[in-house]
């Protein structure tokens, strides 16, 4: 399957540049020469289950390919997770040979590879199509204990659309590769013959320097990377160049689309709905919160298809993870195959509002209050560069909504403060913020806000 | 200023966040229905801005003040 995609783009594109990183610019043939050399070897090493520590580079997305086309199966672990973490996980998941790139400090139950002496390890008289290897990776962890999500390299190409890029085409990666829209980029990216830029740090500061650097024209990230990204760029003048914004992993709002329209007036706007476990299901561009409610209704034979039940929004997806791997991780998945996501939605008129995860729901003296209504409202408001909406726990109403704030230069706490109570008299009594806390920033994970 | 004006003000604060109309509020006023007319949403917001300003408050102490005074001597108490 990666052979074949490869197969493509070296006939139309060879010399087109698949990879650049500060340190060097790798083309479609160079990369692919590597990957096939490299997967030669991975066939000869004992044991099915690989895995890979490693920060995101050019290595690792050559072992990610390689592994794929040995036939093996690879998880790429989380570069932050520490070393005292990594015998656990390893053993879980029953990790023959580990990749690195920083000698571990502890003694690990399985066979450790530096990767940087891969280069150049090759193995001779073996052939293609060694199958359909499956690629591992972890859920984020937003919300508690991350699962690993099984996924064959075959059903992630069939979620990508084929899609000739331009030659220009550059893509940012500012996801993590152990993460699905990562992973996801990169597939899309291979799929449709354009380029990929690695950047080494995860600030925004610096995915914003890449993007001037490298000419970048496509970026996908989070709603949270572009809150931070607008709170520091002028709304002109800011001189990058972009053609398409593709936003996902956290619910979108209407406020931020219109923000990024105004900074980036010829760039097409596109938000996506994907999970780790269901797989990349729609694209919307229509410049609007939500998804439209026709979705609810799709063709015969559709590959992913939705429904809402009680305000949960479920997914039946043809090409989704095969399901967890590590013992006792069962998905939420009923017999019919619908997999419950998580995510709790309205219906309002013709589009599916999201309104907040169903973990994250806040009890307020028994009504239940959705996080993401109340916290739209307040990223929406001048001022804030972030926010974070919570349930606080409450002697008198058992639950009270409490937000953690960021706020940008220039605005007094007590400005914003009123602000907020202002803006927040819209919603049920019960929705208005109880309790504020401003805050030097909000941990995110992945550009994303962590909510445990 | 005094313990006293600290808590008026913060009870103020809360009427004022719920768009309540204005009223007189000291020390000896009844906190509820038929006093300052703090519903059960105000009084968990008056018990999270006191613990975020005291370090504790009454509510999580499981007393019930019935007055502005009582919150006073609560912390006076303490």
């Amino acid at each position: 399957m990666i052979e074949a995609k490869f197969g493509d783009a070296l006939a139309r594109f060879p010399y087109r540049p698949f990879l650049l990183s500060s340190s060097e610019e790798l083309t479609y043939s160079q990369i692919f020469r590597r990957c096939r050399s490299l997967s030669a070897y991975l066939r000869g090493l004992k044991g099915a289950m690989l895995a890979c520590h490693m920060a995101d580079s050019v290595e690792l997305v050559i072992i990610m390919l390689a592994a794929g086309m040995s036939g093996k199966t690879l998880l790429v672990l989380n570069r932050d997770f520490t070393c005292q973490q990594l015998p656990d996980l390893l053993q879980r998941y029953d990790v023959d040979v580990l990749f690195v790139d920083v000698t571990p400090s502890v003694k690990l139950p399985c066979v450790v590879l530096d990767s940087a002496t891969l280069q150049g390890k090759t193995s001779i008289g073996l052939t293609d199509g060694f199958g359909n290897g499956e690629i591992h990776i972890l859920t984020s962890g937003t919300t508690g204990q991350p699962k690993c999500a099984r996924y064959t390299w075959s059903d992630l190409f069939a979620q990508v659309s084929d899609r000739p890029a331009k030659a220009t085409e550059r893509w940012l990666l500012a996801y993590r590769l152990n993460h699905f829209a990562g992973l996801q980029m990169l597939v899309h990216v291979l799929c449709n013959g354009s380029s990929l830029v690695l950047v080494e740090s995860s600030s925004v500061a610096q995915a914003l320097q890449a993007i001037k650097n490298f000419s970048v024209t496509h970026v996908s990230s989070t709603p949270t990377f572009w809150r931070y990204a607008l709170a520091t760029l002028p709304t002109t003048g800011h001189g990058l160049r972009l053609e398409q914004i593709t936003l996902g992993s956290e619910p979108v709002s209407a406020a931020l689309l219109e923000q990024l329209s105004k900074t980036f007036p010829d760039a097409r706007i596109v938000h996506i709905y994907a999970s780790t476990e269901a797989g990349s299901c729609v694209s919307v561009s229509d410049m609007r919160a939500g998804l439209p409610a026709k979705i609810l209704n799709p063709n015969a034979g559709a590959a992913v298809e939705f429904r809402v039940v009680e305000n949960e929004l479920y997914i039946r997806s043809a090409h989704g993870m095969i399901g967890y791997a590590g013992a006792g991780e069962i998905a939420d998945r009923d017999g019919e195959g619908w997999l419950a996501t998580g995510d709790m939605v309205s219906i309002e008129g013709d589009r599916i509002l999201f309104t907040g995860r169903r973990s994250e729901t806040i009890n307020v003296g028994g009504v239940k209050v959705h996080p993401l209504e109340v916290e739209n409202l307040i990223t929406a408001l001048p001022g804030v560069k972030i926010a974070r909406v919570y349930g606080k726990q409450n002697p008198v109403a058992g639950q009270i909504v409490a937000v953690d704030l960021v706020a940008m230069e220039g605005y007094s706490e007590r400005e914003v403060e009123d602000a907020i109570h202002e803006t927040c008299l819209v919603t049920n009594r019960h929705a208005r913020p109880r309790n504020i806390n401003f805050v030097d920033e909000i941990a995110t994970s992945n550009y994303k806000l962590k909510r445990q | 200023m005094s313990k006293e004006s600290e808590i008026i003000d913060i009870i103020k604060t809360i009427l004022k966040h719920q768009a309540f109309p204005e009223t007189v509020v000291e020390s000896s006023s009844e906190l509820y229905e038929d006093g300052v007319g703090l519903d059960s949403l105000c009084v968990a917001e008056l018990s999270a801005t006191l613990e975020k300003a005291y370090g504790s408050d009454p509510y999580s102490s499981k007393i019930l003040p019935r007055t502005v005074g009582d919150i006073v001597t609560f912390y006076s108490d303490s």
